[in-house]
């Protein structure tokens, strides 16, 4: 009952005035970020990960699950402060990589591997 | 329906929310903050219960297929199960969607995500109405069967199953939480 007092106490400060209120920018690192839809993109992607990815038995699979749910953290957060993403984005981009799962290595890799082959072959092509 | 949704910049509810005073909320709440936290909490982890129910009714029906044939009273509670699941996780998803992206500065999403519900409603209510319809038809025969031997049912000794769902409504809060006090 506290926790729900304490969201009437922050909540009707910020439902008073929506157009000529600031976004609640938090720091990390001096780096600015939106409190909001960070915080509901972390929660999506772990909530998806719960419900994904513990299907597997064993103590390994353990290790492999923190491991693909810390990488799907990252690359959500850094979708959304790049692309500046208000909460119902946040929140569906943050499903969706963390449903990717360990997709989302292989996924990258076809991105960045053409890339890197051709810049190596440029470089080497100059050489000689 | 699709260019009814995506055309969404000048039908009737774009206009209302343009015109009337912005909310950081749906006007029905009244600006009430721990009302929308409440309901954004429920609607979100209830959608995700859903889903976690529906893919593991459906796992079980699709494992069981060769053993548990369509008219024995295990698959008829597995469908009753799989529909109620599929119409409470539409319902609140479809609710979920418009209560997260309710936003008055961006008219168009916060107009997509109202009419969207509207058509997402009616395939959930017709959902609800086919489990009702398995249970009434099914009704002699279930009841029958389940008053065989072994009784009573043991529930507490599936506590540990209930831990995933615990999480995620933990983390439901705590987004929901997020949404409310650091928009």
């Amino acid at each position: 009952m506290s926790a729900v007092r304490l969201g009437a106490a922050l909540g009707a400060a910020a439902m008073t005035s929506v157009a000529s209120r600031e976004p609640v920018i938090w720091w990390i690192f001096g780096e600015p970020f939106h409190a909001g839809p960070t915080i509901v993109c972390i929660c999506a992607v772990i909530i998806t990960r719960v419900i994904i990815g513990l299907q597997a038995k064993g103590r390994a699979q353990v290790a492999l699950d923190i491991s693909i749910t810390l990488l799907s953290l990252l690359v959500a957060i850094l979708w959304v402060q790049d692309q500046q993403l208000e909460l119902l984005a946040a929140g569906i981009t943050g499903i969706g990589i963390g449903s990717l799962g360990a997709g989302i290595i292989g996924i990258a890799k076809g991105a960045v591997g053409g890339r890197v082959r051709a810049a190596i072959d440029a470089f080497f092509g100059m050489k000689s | 329906m699709m260019t009814a949704i995506l055309g969404a910049a000048g039908s009737a509810i774009a206009n209302m929310i343009e015109q009337s005073p912005a909310t950081a909320a749906p006007p029905s709440f009244d600006n009430g903050a721990s009302l929308y936290l409440f309901n954004l909490f429920l609607m979100t982890a209830t959608t995700f219960l859903g889903a976690m129910l529906v893919g593991k009714q459906c796992s079980r029906i699709w494992t069981q297929r060769f053993w548990d044939h369509p008219l024995h009273p295990v698959t008829l509670y597995r469908a009753v199960t799989f529909c109620a699941g599929v119409g409470i996780t539409l319902r609140c998803g479809a609710e979920a969607m418009f209560l997260w992206g309710w936003n008055p500065q961006d008219i168009v999403t916060s107009a997509r995500v109202s009419m969207a519900k509207r058509w997402i409603d009616p395939i959930a209510i017709g959902f609800g109405l086919m489990w009702m319809t398995i249970v009434v038809l099914g009704e002699p025969g279930i009841e029958h069967q389940l008053r065989k031997a072994p009784l009573p049912v043991d529930m507490w000794s599936r506590w540990p199953v209930l831990v995933r769902a615990a999480a995620v409504i933990l983390l439901s809060f705590v987004a929901a939480l997020a949404a409310v006090c650091l928009r």
